[in-house]
């Protein structure tokens, strides 16, 4: 089972790398915030974050203090991504209304806290053994995220499939968003299904059940994001030729 | 939150060239935004030009207003040649649009 594991995850984590540094390129280009905090958000939570979080837990052969400045370096990183995410989401479909911005600050300062809190009381062993409550708490703040991620991403394409009838949205653009939101929505059931496992002392990664979980949603999740930002070009045709056949 | 200016101005024109009062031409544009998937906050002129051409002329019929087509596509082309300040902040389709390319 674990090889199914390593599948799903290893799929998530080359996806976020690739996505996650291919934004922060444009943003680079662009000076734009939404691709600079999406793009960091990637590339701190699934391609650095995720693997060091693996390297601290299965590091059993490794120095303790060693493994726990590894835990610590990954769950600053998923915090960081935590309000970088939330900044993207309230930045691009809540922009006008300040408690967005408010409510994603609160996420990355929360976030933020239970780095500090886990380092100062169990110097991230906490962080090493997946326990104690900043990790309960950093989890639950990304599932929080990765809903909000989701539930923005699914409202937005049912106006915009609205708009494409009318040629006022692009159909391509419109199925990137539910892309967007598809793979939100599978990175937070795994991220639900990890948090419901560790309050019941199982740790997802090396249970078996939880080993076939990732090895499904895994994928799933990475895809769509892949799709969304890389689409090959007969994709991107059929998304066109749909939009044609049931629009005129 | 504050309707957009292009949708100001419409509806004031709509209230001015027909018998609508300006709640119900309020009411009525609302209502074709709905369908179109815009709001009135952040709807452009582009926008409520197309709008103008393709749910409006209906809308503006089934509230008794005469010759809605003829209406329609004159304050369309008029709204389109006008420039409105401001926009607003940047939609999310567009930002997505540029996150793909």
């Amino acid at each position: 089972m674990e090889w199914l594991a390593a599948l799903g995850g290893g799929a998530f984590v080359l996806v976020s790398l690739v996505v996650g540094v291919r934004l922060l390129l444009l943003a680079r280009r662009t000076r734009q915030l939404p691709e600079f905090v999406m793009g960091g958000a990637l590339l701190l939570m699934g391609g650095i974050g995720y693997p060091a979080t693996a390297i601290a837990r299965g590091g059993e052969a490794l120095d303790p203090a060693l493994r726990g400045a590894i835990a610590g370096f990954a769950l600053a990183c998923q915090a960081i991504g935590i309000a970088g995410l939330g900044t993207f989401t309230a930045r691009v479909f809540r922009a006008d209304q300040r408690i967005a911005t408010l409510g994603a600050w609160t996420l990355g300062l929360l976030a933020l806290a239970t780095v500090v809190t886990d380092g100062v009381f169990s110097g991230f062993q906490g962080a090493v053994q997946n326990v104690g409550l900043p990790m309960r708490g950093n989890e639950a703040l990304a599932g929080v995220v990765l809903g909000w991620c989701t539930v923005e991403s699914f409202l937005y394409h049912s106006k915009l499939k609205r708009r494409v009838t009318l040629g006022l949205a692009s159909p391509v653009v419109a199925n990137r968003i539910r892309l967007w939101g598809i793979g939100s929505l599978f990175a937070m059931l795994l991220n639900w299904i990890s948090q419901v496992a560790a309050w019941n002392g199982i740790d997802v990664a090396t249970s078996a059940l939880g080993a076939s979980l990732i090895g499904v949603l895994g994928p799933i999740a990475a895809g769509s994001v892949w799709l969304a930002f890389f689409p090959p070009a007969s994709y991107l045709r059929r998304i066109e030729r749909a939009a044609e056949s049931t629009h005129g | 939150m504050a309707e957009s200016a292009p949708f100001d101005w419409l509806c004031t024109e709509l209230e001015s060239r027909t018998d609508l009062s300006l709640l119900q031409a309020r009411g009525t544009v609302r209502l074709a935004l709905k369908a179109s998937g815009l709001d009135a906050a952040t709807v452009r002129a582009e926008e409520l030009a197309v709008v103008l051409e393709r749910v409006l002329p209906n809308e503006l019929a089934t509230r008794g207003v005469d010759d809605s087509e003829g209406l329609t596509t004159s304050l369309a082309s008029q709204i389109r040649a006008m420039s409105f300040a401001g926009e607003g902040a940047e939609a999310p389709d567009r930002v997505f649009e540029r996150l793909g390319g």
